[in-house]
């Protein structure tokens, strides 16, 4: 049965590694300039995992959690070539047997009602551990150590941020009412956020991890609020006359863009985060809106419908220099630049429903990730770039959903009886903020 | 002697007077019937003067009656011609992705148009709408200016324009559930709320 499963986790792997070969997209210099940074991806590091040892009988199913959920982490990061215990070698992945392998390996205890792990990562040339950690955690908590425990790994292996201790929030809607919930990154711990009893839309985390601001009807028309996580209050942003929507946060967490239609017609502004020095960015007829900020805060990516249907375009943090950045299909909209800039992933209109494109900054390279039937609307980037979230009606009611960057690897993050859309992903959150985002008011 | 006769004499002389004076004193006498006074001419003149007066009240009780009667049935007909001009109304539908008036709807905005020229205190919220697909925000931009244009047709009618307020709630307040054209169709639209 075991054998079963790391069998399974290894085709897993194998898959995994095909669908992430550049070459399945010939013919597209995105992925060639995309990966030419992220020497983690074509360079895959090997890595053995080894386990945790001795099993543990009495908290055998705390031990099996936290192996399950810490091998899940390690492949999902598409950085590793991964070897299991209990398999053979397998020489089929990339060589890896000629190469320098490092093995992660675990020492299991535990008491009456608490758990310690300690791992270690061992170098094959030299045989010593260049890192261990311990873990002390109760049983119920395996899932959050596993979490962990993958992102110090990945973090001590590569030295990039990892998805593993991150969220998702979202926007559920039941019974005409839309509140903010969010889970893990891996569609655990459901948690919500909002009691407003009323329509939220358009969740934006801030990337200090400690508030999510919105839009809402709470005083009859769309206005911008503040959700301060830690102590559930809800604060006006932004409440002028007319529709007030579509907050996205400036990355050193000091701006948040906007757009409002308080001059009359929907424009992009640009205020500190707590509503003050709002300044007018954009001057049309036509409808502007969904602004989303480069990674710099230098430039904006932005919805318009200037030229008679809604395109993606791309201006200067002061409003200069927009130019456009979609010139195929006639419904280009919610652009979200990827952390590290080098992408940004939009919505298409297309023959099969709206579907998520990628593309460079300059607009040379347009590729299609996702196809319906369905549609798959509101993509956000998971902290590392790696991952986006997006939205999907393709079992007829809308759920989240999570693939990487390659339009690979889906997940579906959400299986609830509620519908839920406009997702968010979090930034790396430190276990003390996300014990106080996700503690009951 | 003669002094004791008289004074028995004078003893029953008193005793006589007594009884008669009890006598007296008991039978009633009858009181003279005394003629009350006939009314004066002022008097006279008075009660014709009140009873003129409460005919005339009763009279104007009457005629008010039946002028707020008439009055409440009046104002039951204007309400009811009211309601019935609200809901005569029509929701102005839009095609997908667009806020232009076309003929169909420029139709049902001139229909409005000349409901609302009849009933000038109508303060009126104009609510834009949008179908389910497209992105949330896009379609929240968009129900503003569907609720904009029928807005500027009004004050292009001649309407004034303090008498209107717009809102937009994109796609989240659908008329119609369901995913295909018939449901879009009608979920695409301007609807005039009276307040």
């Amino acid at each position: 049965m075991k054998y079963t499963f790391w069998l399974l986790i290894c085709c897993f792997c194998v898959t995994a590694n095909a669908q992430h070969n550049p070459e399945q997209k010939a013919g597209s210099k995105l992925w060639e300039v995309f990966l030419s940074s992220r020497v983690a991806l074509t360079n895959r590091i090997p890595l053995h995992y080894l386990g945790t040892k001795p099993a543990d009988s009495l908290k055998a199913s705390a031990q099996d959690t936290l192996e399950r959920v810490l091998v899940r982490d390690l492949t999902l990061s598409g950085m590793f070539n991964l070897r299991l215990p209990n398999l053979p070698p397998d020489t089929s992945i990339g060589g890896q047997m000629e190469e320098r392998m490092t093995y992660l390996e675990g020492e299991f205890a535990s008491d009456s009602d608490s758990c310690r792990v300690s791992m270690l990562l061992r170098s094959q040339l030299t045989d010593e551990s260049f890192w261990k950690e311990n873990y002390d955690f109760r049983p119920e908590r395996s899932r959050a150590v596993a979490h962990r425990i993958s992102a110090d790994v990945i973090r001590m292996m590569t030295g990039e941020p990892s998805v593993t201790q991150t969220r998702i929030a979202f926007i559920g809607y039941a019974g005409g009412i839309k509140e903010v919930f969010s889970t893990t990154f891996d569609g655990f711990e459901l948690f919500k956020h909002t009691h407003e009893e009323n329509t939220i839309l358009s969740p934006a985390w801030s990337p200090d991890g400690t508030k999510i601001a919105f839009t809402s009807f709470l005083r009859d028309q769309a206005d911008l609020y503040v959700l301060s996580l830690d102590e559930g209050s809800v604060t006006p942003l932004i409440s002028a006359p007319g529709v007030d929507q579509a907050p996205d946060w400036s990355q050193d967490n000091q701006r948040i863009a906007f757009s409002s239609s308080a001059d009359g017609n929907s424009e992009i502004y640009v205020c500190r985060i707590d509503g003050t020095e709002i300044r007018r960015l954009t001057y049309s007829w036509a409808i502007e809106t969904s602004p989303s900020w480069s990674p710099t805060g230098h430039e904006l990516a932005f919805t318009s419908d200037r030229l008679g249907r809604p395109q993606v375009f791309i201006m200067d943090a002061d409003g200069a220099n927009q130019r456009r950045l979609t010139t195929e299909g006639e419904y280009n909209d919610s652009p979200a630049w990827s952390p590290k800039g080098d992408l940004i992933a939009y919505v298409r209109r297309c023959d099969d429903g709206f579907q998520i494109f990628v593309t460079d900054p300059k607009g040379e390279n347009h590729v299609k990730l996702t196809s319906g039937p369905g549609d798959n609307l509101g993509p956000t980037w998971s902290p590392d770039g790696l991952r986006i979230a997006f939205t999907s009606n393709r079992i007829g009611t809308k759920q989240i959903y999570t693939m990487d960057v390659f339009g690979h690897n889906e997940e579906r993050l959400t299986n609830l009886r509620m519908s839920c859309s406009n997702p968010t992903w979090s930034p790396v959150l430190n276990v003390e903020t996300e014990k106080s985002i996700t503690t009951e008011q | 002697m003669k002094n004791k006769n008289l004074s028995r004499i004078i003893l029953w002389a008193g005793i006589v007077l007594l009884i008669g004076l009890l006598i007296a004193g008991c039978a009633q006498k009858p009181e003279p019937v005394v003629e009350p006074p006939g009314p004066t001419p002022e008097e006279l003149e008075q009660a014709r003067q009140d009873s003129i007066q409460a005919a005339e009240e009763a009279m104007l009780a009457a005629q008010q009656a039946a002028a707020k009667k008439a009055a409440m049935e009046a104002e039951q007909a204007l309400l009811a011609a009211e309601q019935a001009a609200k809901s005569s109304l029509q929701v102005i539908f839009f095609d997908f992705d667009r806020y232009n008036l076309r003929s169909d709807a420029r139709t049902a905005a001139d229909f409005d148009a000349g409901v609302l020229s009849k009933y000038g205190d109508w303060q009126v919220l104009i609510e834009g709408h949008c179908d389910e697909r497209g992105t949330d925000e896009y379609n929240l931009a968009l129900g503003e200016r569907r609720a904009n244009t029928v807005k500027d047709f009004f004050i292009n009618y001649g309407l004034d324009a303090p008498r209107f307020t717009t809102v937009s709630y994109g796609e989240e307040r659908p008329a119609t559930m369901g995913h295909g054209e018939d449901a879009w169709s009608q979920n695409r639209r301007a609807v005039l709320v009276i307040r």
